[in-house]
């Protein structure tokens, strides 16, 4: 689904990103971990092109199509590629429904009768179909992010990058994001993952990678890999977050 | 007291007449600044060195000299360009002065909503300009509404000026009545009140518009 070779990203002379390789095959759920400013939200900004990776990166290729930004619609592939925000990034003036429905109207160009019964379908799995007339500021932070969940869904994605979905919210919030999630890989989404939830990536995770200063040093099975890291970095970084 | 009341009986037809075309005036100059600015405010944020220059020269000139200046030489520039009557002459030049105080504010609001929300929007497939239009003006405009109020309501008064070329409006009818009238203490004071009791109104309507949007919701963003 997702296959980058060399990825290289820089912000003038910041060197942010380090010839970053990553394959992410379908249904596959892949965790990012790492410290702060290793630069795990800048990969997942570029799996959707809202970073443009550098001249120099050899390659990335979005559910089979090798993607040139200076050429391809970029708004195409990210409307495949639904993307979940640390705040949420919801649209305050428009409502829970409206949120939804927006870019199925705008850019899909349903029909607006279509996209409110796609949107209260979807407002349904992510339990929060009394809810649709509310505005944003009238909902829980983990409301919110359910929310933003189903806008992302409702463009049916092939792909959903999280970047740390749960980290703004108050603990006892995080379960049902992360219930939400859950099911959406049981059901078979390819996810990529950015959070420090290790029981989520243990449960759901088929793969964890480790980011340390731009590159992917380390990655593995989740349990295997929680439990015997290979590298003293990777170990002293767990050893934090545990 | 007696003649100023005297004043606005002998006066009230002139008056209310007046009263609508600098309502006029305003409306429709501010109606064009309003594009003006909203135009100037993209160039600001486009990201090309050449517009924002443009735009910053625009606006530099435009704060750096005073109206009455402005408005005799857009006058005179413009009815050599085009055959326009004084009152869309005035209202054009007042446009153009007003566009780059209400381009400033534009820039400012737009530039105030969260990145967040233009990175949520282009996620989702939709282009710069739908983005734009659908989800980031929406915020901006609202967010605007106070210092655009206000900016009306200098754009009002400051609309007197177009007296100069020969519009009848409140300060206009005012000139011209001292001059036969004789008590130009007592007919500038009606016009200032016909001026003061405009604004009165604006100020209220605008504040019942914030309230309304506020009420709508609460919060802009976060
Ligand atoms: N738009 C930008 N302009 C300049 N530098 C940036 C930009 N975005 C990110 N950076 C820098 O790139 C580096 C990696 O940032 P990134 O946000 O990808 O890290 P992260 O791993 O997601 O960290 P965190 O856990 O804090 O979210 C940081 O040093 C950051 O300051
Ligand atoms: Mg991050």
């Amino acid at each position: 689904m997702i296959r980058i070779k060399k990825l290289n990203k820089s912000f003038g002379s910041l060197h942010v990103l380090k010839d970053v390789d990553l394959s992410v095959s379908e249904r596959e759920v892949v965790v990012l971990i790492g410290a702060s400013g290793s630069g795990k939200s800048t990969l997942l900004r570029c799996i959707n092109f809202l970073e443009i990776p550098d001249s120099g990166s050899d390659e990335i290729s979005i559910m089979g199509q090798t993607v040139d930004p200076q050429k391809d619609n970029l708004n195409q592939i990210r409307s495949e590629v639904g993307m979940v925000f640390q705040h949420f990034n919801l649209f305050p003036h428009r409502s829970v429904l409206e949120n939804v429905t927006e870019a199925p109207i705008f850019v899909r160009k349903l029909k607006k009768s279509a996209a409110v019964d796609m949107a209260m379908q979807l407002l349904k799995k992510v339990g929060l179909a009394d809810k649709a007339k509310s505005y944003p500021d009238q909902l829980s932070g983990g409301q919110k992010q359910r929310v933003a969940i189903a806008r992302a869904l409702a463009m049916s994605p092939k792909i959903m990058l999280f970047d740390e979905p749960t980290s703004a919210l108050d603990p006892e919030l995080v379960g049902e994001v992360l219930q939400v999630m859950k099911e959406l890989a049981k059901e078979g989404m390819t996810m990529v993952v950015v959070t420090h939830e290790m029981g989520f990536a243990r449960e759901v995770g088929d793969r964890v990678m480790v980011m340390d200063e731009g590159r992917i040093i380390e990655e593995g099975e989740p349990v295997e890999l929680f439990q015997n890291p290979k590298l003293e970095r990777t170990q002293k970084f767990l050893s934090q977050i545990l | 007291m007696t003649a100023i009341i005297e004043i606005f009986i002998e006066n009230w037809e002139a008056f209310l007449f007046a009263t609508g075309m600098t309502l006029k005036l305003t409306a429709v100059s501010l109606v064009l600044a309003m594009v003006i600015g909203l135009v100037f405010a993209f160039f600001k944020i486009s990201g090309s060195k050449i517009l924002y220059s443009i735009a910053q020269l625009y606006i530099t000139v435009i704060r750096g000299t005073p109206l009455i200046v402005q408005l005799m030489f857009l006058y005179f520039g413009i009815i050599q360009l085009v055959v326009l009557p004084a009152f869309w002459a005035g209202a054009l030049a007042l446009a153009i002065h007003s566009g780059a105080y209400i381009a400033e504010i534009f820039r400012g609001s737009i530039q105030s909503i969260n990145r967040g929300q233009m990175e949520a929007a282009r996620s989702l497939g939709m282009t710069y300009p739908l983005a734009m239009r659908r989800i980031i003006l929406p915020q901006a405009f609202k967010r605007a509404i106070p210092a655009l109020g206000n900016q009306f309501i200098i754009g009002l008064k400051d609309s007197s000026l177009v007296a100069y070329l020969g519009v009848s409006e409140i300060y206009g009818t005012a000139l011209y009545a001292q001059a036969a009238n004789f008590q130009p203490f007592e007919t500038y004071m009606v016009a200032g009140c016909y001026y003061l009791v405009l604004v009165i109104i604006f100020t209220w309507l605008v504040n019942k518009l914030e309230q309304r949007l506020s009420v709508e919701q609460s919060e802009v963003t976060k």
